[in-house]
C-alpha cells in the first residue's frame, strides 16, 4: 500500500467513525449495562431499558400516540394537498408563483418561531394535548414538502397518455383508475411517507402543543433525559430511529441522495 | 415572440373563443377550489398564529395600543445581543468548516468505486434521523465519561478529559456532524452537472490535477459552494435539538425563545424574539434567492 491510498484509507475510515459513531452510543446505551464512562464496551447486554421504558414512561402507549397522530397528519395532508397540487400543476393558477411562496414559507423559518403563536391559538381553541390537534400542527411543516412533491408529479404526467385512455374509450372513471392514478401514485406515495416521518419525527412543534395524553416519542426521549434516564432515552430513541432508517435505505435503492435534498428534516 | 393576427376590424368574435373563455373561466373557478382547502389551512393554522406572534410581541404590558419595549429589551440588552452573536458565530463557524468537509467528499465520492453507495448512505443519515436522537448520540459520545474521552485516556492520548459537550467549540463540532450533508449535497449535485471534458481538457493541456481543480473544476463550483454554504447556515440559525441538549449555558435564539417562553412564561417577550429570528432567516432566503436569479439571467 502507498502512502497516498493510506492517507485516504485512513481519512475515509475517520469519516466512517465521524458519522456512526454518536448511533453506535445510542445501541450501546440502549441495549447495555455498566459501562458508561468506564469501559469501552458494555459488561453485560440486556433489554431492561426497554422493559423500564415500557413500565415507567408507558412506551407502547407512548409508540401509539406517535403512530396515530403520524397517520392522521399523513392524512389530512394528503387531502388538502393533493387537490392543490393537481391545481397548481395543471388548471394555470394566476399568481402562481406566490401562491407556491406561500405554501413553501413554512418551511423556510425556523419551527419555534411559529411554534409560539400555535401553541397559543391551539391552546385557546382546545386543540393543545389532542392527537387531531398536534396531527394538524404536523400538517404545516408536512403540507409544503407533499404539495412540491405532488406538483412535479402532476406536472411531469404526459397529457397525451390521459387523451389516448378518453380516446380509447375509457370513461372518466376508468380513465382515473387505469391511467391517472397509476401514473400519480408514485408521487403520492412518496409524498405520504415524507409527511408520515414529517410528524413521526417532529419535536419542536410537538414540544409546544403536547400534553398528558399526547406524549409522543420525540418528547418522550427528551423527558425521559430530564429526568436523569439517559439509557431509558437512549431504548426509547432506539424506535424513534428505525422509521428514518427503513425510508433512508429504501430510498438509496431508487434514487439518487443529490435529488432528495430539500426533505424532511426538522431542526 | 408573437403572431402577428390580421383581423378585419368589427367582426364579432367567433364563436369557438367565447366558449374557450367561458371554459377557461369555469377551469380558475375549479382551480381555485381545489386549492382552498391547503390555503385556508395555512392560513389559519400557520399565517394566524405568525400575525398573532406579532401582535403579541408589540402588545403592552397593560393597556391598549402598542410598544416596542420587548425588542428594545432583547437587541438593547447585552445579553439578547449575545444570544444574536453566539448563534451567528456557531452558525457562521460550522458552515465553514462544513463545507471545508463537504468539498473533499464530494470530489471523492464522484469517482465510482466499492463501497460508493454505503458512503452516500452514510452521508445522509445525520440529516435524515430526527435530530434529537443525533443530538443525544453526540452528547453520549463526546462527554467527559464518553467513549471518545474513555479512549483517548486508554491510549494515553490524554490525561485528563476534553471537556466537548457544554461548550462552543464542541456545538460547532456537533453543528458540523449533523448539518454538513446539505452542503455535500449540493456540491456532489453541481459536480455531477460538469462536463468531464472540460477537465479533460485541463489535463490535456498539461495541468496536473491540484491545478486542474483549481483553475477548473473550483470556479465553476463556486455558485454550488455558495449554495451549499447558505444551506448549511440557515439550518445551523434555526438549530434547536443539538444547542437544547449540548448547549448548556450557551443557549443560541431558538432554545433562548422557548427558555423564556416554556420556562420564564414572558410570551411577549418570546414572541419578539422570534419575531427577530424569523426576520433574519426570511431576509437570508430572500437575499439569497435573488442573488441566485441575478445569477441566472446575468
Amino acid at each position: 500500500m502507498t502512502g497516498g491510498s493510506a492517507l485516504r484509507a485512513g481519512l475515509v475510515i475517520a469519516f466512517v467513525l465521524f458519522i456512526t459513531l454518536p448511533l453506535v452510543m445510542i445501541l450501546l446505551e440502549a441495549f447495555g449495562a455498566d459501562w458508561f464512562g468506564v469501559q469501552m464496551l458494555p459488561a453485560q447486554w440486556t433489554l431492561k431499558w426497554f422493559t423500564w421504558a415500557a413500565q415507567t414512561v408507558d412506551l407502547t402507549g407512548v409508540l401509539l400516540n406517535t403512530v396515530e397522530i403520524a397517520l392522521l397528519a399523513t392524512v389530512f395532508t394528503l387531502v388538502i394537498a393533493i387537490p392543490a397540487a393537481w391545481a397548481i400543476a395543471r388548471y394555470g393558477l394566476p399568481l402562481k408563483s406566490v401562491l407556491i411562496g406561500a405554501i413553501l414559507f413554512p418551511r423556510m423559518i425556523p419551527e419555534i418561531t411559529f411554534a409560539l403563536g400555535v401553541a397559543r391559538i391551539f391552546y385557546a381553541i382546545h386543540l393543545t394535548n389532542t392527537a387531531v390537534g398536534i396531527a394538524l400542527a404536523h400538517v404545516i411543516l408536512a403540507a409544503p414538502f407533499a404539495v412540491v412533491v405532488l406538483v412535479s408529479t402532476f406536472e411531469g404526467m404526459d397529457a397525451r397518455l390521459l387523451e389516448a385512455g378518453a380516446v380509447l374509450g375509457c370513461g372518466p372513471l376508468s380513465l382515473f383508475r387505469r391511467v391517472t392514478l397509476p401514473l400519480a401514485l408514485p408521487g403520492i406515495v412518496a409524498a405520504a411517507l415524507f409527511s408520515f416521518l414529517a410528524s413521526y419525527n417532529d419535536f419542536v412543534l410537538t414540544l409546544m402543543v403536547y400534553g398528558a395524553d399526547t406524549v409522543t416519542l420525540p418528547v418522550q426521549t427528551y423527558l425521559s433525559l430530564g429526568n436523569g434516564y439517559l439509557s431509558v432515552a437512549a431504548a426509547i430513541s432506539t424506535i424513534l430511529l428505525l422509521p428514518s432508517l427503513l425510508f433512508l435505505l429504501g430510498m438509496l435503492r431508487m434514487v439518487n441522495p443529490e435529488n432528495l435534498l430539500g426533505g424532511l428534516k426538522g431542526a | 415572440m408573437s403572431v402577428l393576427v390580421h383581423r378585419p376590424s368589427g367582426e364579432s368574435v367567433p364563436a369557438t373563443s367565447r366558449q374557450a373563455s367561458a371554459a377557461r373561466a369555469r377551469q380558475l373557478f375549479i382551480g381555485s377550489l381545489l386549492v382552498c382547502p391547503l390555503v385556508l389551512f395555512l392560513a389559519a393554522a400557520f399565517y394566524y398564529p405568525l400575525a398573532y406572534t406579532l401582535a403579541e410581541s408589540v402588545a403592552p404590558a397593560s393597556g391598549t395600543g402598542w410598544t416596542l419595549d420587548n425588542y428594545v429589551s432583547f437587541l438593547g440588552s447585552r445579553d439578547g445581543l449575545g444570544v444574536l452573536a453566539l448563534t451567528l458565530w456557531l452558525a457562521f463557524a460550522a458552515t465553514l468548516l462544513s463545507i471545508a468537509l463537504s468539498l473533499p467528499l464530494a470530489l471523492y465520492l464522484r469517482r465510482r468505486f466499492f463501497g460508493r453507495r454505503a458512503m452516500q448512505f452514510l452521508m445522509m443519515l445525520p440529516i435524515t434521523i430526527p435530530a434529537l436522537v443525533g443530538a443525544l448520540g453526540l452528547v453520549i459520545l463526546y462527554d467527559r465519561t464518553g467513549w471518545l474521552n474513555v479512549v483517548l485516556l486508554k491510549l494515553h492520548v490524554l490525561s485528563e478529559p476534553l471537556a466537548i459537550d457544554y461548550t462552543i467549540p464542541g456545538l460547532i463540532l456537533f453543528y458540523v456532524w449533523m448539518f454538513f450533508p446539505y452542503g455535500a449535497l449540493v456540491i456532489m449535485s453541481g459536480l455531477g452537472a460538469i462536463d468531464p471534458a472540460l477537465e479533460e481538457a485541463g489535463r490535456v493541456m498539461g495541468a496536473g490535477p491540484l491545478v486542474v481543480f483549481r483553475r477548473v473544476l473550483l470556479p465553476l463550483l463556486r455558485s454550488s459552494l455558495w449554495a451549499g454554504a447558505v444551506m448549511i447556515f440557515l439550518q445551523c440559525f434555526g438549530a434547536f435539538s443539538v444547542p437544547l441538549l449540548a448547549g448548556g449555558d450557551h443557549q443560541p435564539i431558538g432554545v433562548k425563545i422557548y427558555r423564556v417562553a416554556n420556562v420564564f412564561l414572558d410570551w411577549p417577550q418570546a414572541s419578539a424574539m422570534a419575531v427577530v429570528m424569523g426576520i433574519i432567516q426570511a431576509g437570508l432566503v430572500i437575499a439569497y434567492q435573488r442573488a441566485g436569479r441575478g445569477r441566472h439571467t446575468a
